[in-house]
C-alpha cells in the first residue's frame, strides 16, 4: 500500500487529498467524506486514514479529501448547508479514478460530507454508498426544523413548559409512553426525495451510533423508506453509543471501520485483469537511469 | 512519458506525482507535499514558499498540537503557514507519527514523541537550505516548539495560546473532558441548567483510572503514566534556559489582562532575548483556540447558514504574527 497527497485544480482554487493505493490492481475506489467538525481529511481519531488502510488489504483504493476551505484546499468554506461539495467531490473523485485506473466507486460520508453523496451516487460506476449516523438519517437533507416542523405546535402555557414535559417524561412508567411518541413521529416525518431516490440507484449502508432504544426508532423508520422503494438493497446496523465524534472509543471507532471496510468489500467488484507487462519499457522518461 | 515503473497494476503513479505541488497566485505562494521520514517511518508535511523572489534563510517548522485540539487548531496553522510563506518565509507543517497521514497507527504519542519526530523536520528544513530556524506552536504545539528552539538552536519563536506549563495543561484537558461527560449526560438524561445531580458524567475518576491502568483517555488523548509525568514536570518560564531569539507570545481569550503564567514565561524569554507579548480576544459568537471552526450554529432563523466560528480570530492572529516576523527577514 501506498499513499499519494495531490491537489487538483478546480476553478481558481484546488482540492486536497490523499490517494490510498493498494498492493496489485486496485477493485475500485472508495471517497470518504467527514463533516465540518472533524476539520480534514484524516478526521477525529484518523478514522479514515485507518479506513483506507484497512480497505486497502482488501485491494480497494481510497480518496480521503479536505473539503473547500478545510484543511489544504483552498475555496470558500459554505456558508449555508445547502452549500454542498459535490463538484468539488467529483473532481477530485474523477482524477483519483483515472490515476487508479478503475471505473467503480463508493462513498461512505457523514453530517455535512454526506450531503454530496446524492448526487454523486446518480454516476453509473457509483456501487455503493455508507452512512454513518450519529442521528436520524434525514436530517443529513432535511434540517432539524424542517423535520420538526411536521409536528403539532407545542400548546403555550404550563403543558408546553419544557421543565413541566420533563417531570412528565420522568415520572414512573412514562418512558415507554415517551419512547412510542418519539416512533410515532419519526414515522409521520416524510423521507426526503433524495433519499428514495438514492436508495432505489445503488445498495446503502447505514452505521447507526445511537443509544439502543433510539436507535430501534431510527431502524424502523430506514425500514419504512426500504419498503416504500422497490428494489432497495439497504444493510442497517447500530452499535449502542451516545457521545457521537466527541468522545468515541477505540473500539466504537473500530467497529465503524470494520463494518465500513466488510461492506464495501461486498458492493466493490473484483479487480480488472491488469494490464500485460509490455517486455521494454515504454519510455526512458526524464530522469530515468 | 510514463514509463512502466510509473504504471504499474494500472496505476498511474506519474499522474499522483504530477499533482503534489499547487501555486497559490493570489498570495504568490507555491506549497507543495512533502512525505520525509519522520521518528522513524514516513509522514506527510507540506511545505510553502514564495514562488518568487528569494526565500528567507530564516524558516519556519510548525509544531503541531496534540489529540482533539490538534484537530481543531491545524485551520489556524493552515492560515498562519500561508500568511508566512507570502511574506518570504519558507515554512513546513508536518505530521509527527500518531498524526494525520503520519504512517504509524498504534502507539502511544508523547511529548518525547513530538519532540524526537521535529528533529526530523529541522534536518529537513536545514537540507532545504533554511540556515535559521524559527518555531511556531498553539497551546500544546507551544511547549513543542518552545523546547525545540532550546535544543536546536532557535531563532524565533511564535506561541499561540501557549500551555506554559504542563501541569495547567492537563488540568485544564481533565476539567474540559469531565464537562464534556457531564453535558452528554445532560444530553441524553434530558436535564438541563440547575438541574445537575453533581454527579460525574460517567466513566471512572481519571486520576484513579491512571493509578490503576496506568493510562488515561481525555479529548481524544491517550496518555499513560509516563506521557503524565513526563508532562506534568513542563514549565517553559524555567526551561528555556539558553533560549536567546526573538519571541512573539500571544494571550488568546476573552479577558485580554496579561495573565500571571504569560507574564511569567514572556519575562523569561524576554531576559536573554527579545519578547513581545500581545493579547488577543475573540469576538463575541466565535471561539477561542482549541474549539472547532466551522459549525452550523444555527442562529438564524431556519438555521441554515453556517459560520467560520474562528475567521477573525484567524485573520487578526495571522496578521499579527506576519508582521512581527517580517522584521525577521532582514
Amino acid at each position: 500500500m501506498t499513499e499519494h497527497p495531490i491537489f487538483v485544480p478546480y476553478g481558481d482554487d484546488v482540492i486536497a487529498g490523499v490517494v490510498t493505493v493498494p498492493e496489485g490492481t486496485p477493485r475500485g475506489v472508495v471517497l470518504w467524506l467527514q463533516g465540518q467538525g472533524a476539520s480534514s481529511r484524516a478526521h477525529k481519531y484518523r478514522l479514515w486514514v485507518r479506513g483506507a488502510r484497512k480497505l486497502a488489504a482488501h485491494g480497494i483504493g481510497t480518496l480521503r479529501m479536505d473539503l473547500p476551505g478545510m484543511g489544504e484546499s483552498t475555496g470558500a468554506a459554505p456558508a449555508a448547508v445547502d452549500d454542498v461539495p459535490t463538484a468539488q467531490a467529483a473532481a477530485i473523485l474523477e482524477v483519483a479514478m483515472r490515476a487508479l485506473g478503475v471505473d467503480a466507486f463508493a462513498l461512505s460520508g457523514h453530517c455535512y460530507g454526506a450531503t454530496a453523496v446524492f448526487d454523486l451516487a446518480e454516476d453509473p460506476r457509483c456501487r455503493g454508498v455508507g452512512f454513518v449516523l450519529f442521528a436520524d438519517p434525514r436530517y443529513i437533507v432535511a434540517q432539524p426544523q424542517e423535520v420538526l416542523a411536521a409536528k403539532p405546535v407545542v400548546p403555550k402555557g404550563l403543558a408546553g413548559q419544557p421543565r413541566w414535559k420533563r417531570t412528565v417524561k420522568r415520572a414512573p412508567g412514562m418512558q415507554p409512553l415517551v419512547r412510542w411518541r418519539r416512533a410515532r413521529i419519526a414515522r409521520r416525518v416524510p423521507w426526503p426525495a433524495e433519499f428514495e431516490r438514492l436508495v432505489g440507484l445503488v445498495p446503502t449502508l447505514y452505521l447507526l451510533l445511537r443509544p439502543e432504544r433510539r436507535a430501534k426508532v431510527i431502524r424502523e423508520a430506514i425500514g419504512d423508506l426500504g419498503k416504500r422503494v422497490p428494489g432497495a438493497r439497504m444493510d442497517v446496523t447500530s452499535l449502542d453509543h451516545s457521545a457521537a465524534l466527541t468522545r468515541m472509543p477505540r473500539d466504537v471507532q473500530e467497529w465503524v471501520l470494520d463494518e465500513s471496510v466488510a461492506w464495501f468489500d461486498k458492493v466493490m467488484p473484483p479487480a480488472k485483469a491488469a494490464p500485460a507487462e509490455p517486455a521494454a519499457p515504454l519510455s526512458a522518461g526524464v530522469g530515468a537511469e | 512519458m510514463a514509463t512502466t515503473e510509473d504504471m504499474r497494476d494500472g496505476v498511474d503513479y506519474a499522474l499522483l506525482a504530477s499533482l503534489r505541488s499547487t501555486d497559490h497566485l493570489s498570495l504568490g505562494i507555491r506549497e507543495t507535499f512533502v512525505t520525509p521520514d519522520i521518528g522513524g517511518a514516513p509522514s506527510l508535511g507540506v511545505l510553502a514558499e514564495p514562488i518568487d523572489g528569494a526565500v528567507a534563510d530564516l524558516g519556519w517548522v510548525f509544531c503541531h498540537s496534540q489529540g482533539l485540539e490538534q484537530r481543531y487548531v491545524e485551520p489556524l496553522e493552515v492560515d498562519l503557514a500561508r500568511g508566512l510563506a507570502a511574506s518570504g518565509f519558507r515554512v513546513l507543517r508536518f505530521y509527527c507519527q500518531g498524526y494525520g497521514d503520519s504512517a504509524m497507527i498504534e502507539g502511544r504519542t508523547s511529548l518525547s514523541t513530538h519532540l524526537r519526530d521535529t528533529v526530523d523536520a529541522i534536518d529537513l528544513m536545514r537540507e532545504l537550505g533554511s540556515t535559521r530556524l524559527g518555531f511556531f506552536g498553539a497551546r500544546f504545539g507551544a511547549i513543542v516548539a518552545a523546547l525545540c528552539a532550546e535544543r536546536h538552536g532557535g531563532q524565533a519563536l511564535i506561541l499561540w495560546d501557549p500551555a506554559t506549563g504542563g501541569k495547567g495543561y492537563l488540568r485544564n484537558l481533565l476539567r474540559q473532558d469531565a464537562v464534556a461527560a457531564v453535558t452528554l449526560r445532560a444530553q441524553l438524561e434530558g436535564w438541563s441548567f440547575g438541574e445537575w445531580d453533581g454527579k460525574r458524567g460517567g466513566g471512572p475518576d481519571p486520576m484513579r483510572e491512571l493509578e490503576e491502568t496506568g493510562v488515561i483517555t481525555v479529548d481524544g488523548l491517550t496518555i499513560d503514566r509516563e506521557a503524565y509525568d513526563e508532562l506534568m514536570a513542563v514549565d517553559l518560564a524555567t526551561d528555556l534556559p539558553t533560549y536567546s531569539g526573538d519571541s512573539l507570545v500571544v494571550q488568546v481569550s476573552r479577558n485580554t489582562t496579561p495573565r500571571a503564567d504569560m507574564t511569567r514565561l514572556v519575562e523569561s524569554l524576554g531576559g536573554r532575548g527579545s519578547a513581545t507579548f500581545e493579547a488577543v480576544a475573540p469576538v463575541k459568537g466565535e471561539s477561542a483556540i482549541g474549539s472547532a471552526r466551522y459549525l452550523a450554529r444555527g442562529d438564524d432563523p431556519d438555521g441554515r447558514l453556517k459560520r467560520d466560528l474562528q475567521g477573525k480570530l484567524s485573520r487578526t492572529l495571522v496578521a499579527q504574527a506576519t508582521g512581527w516576523a517580517e522584521r525577521l527577514l532582514a
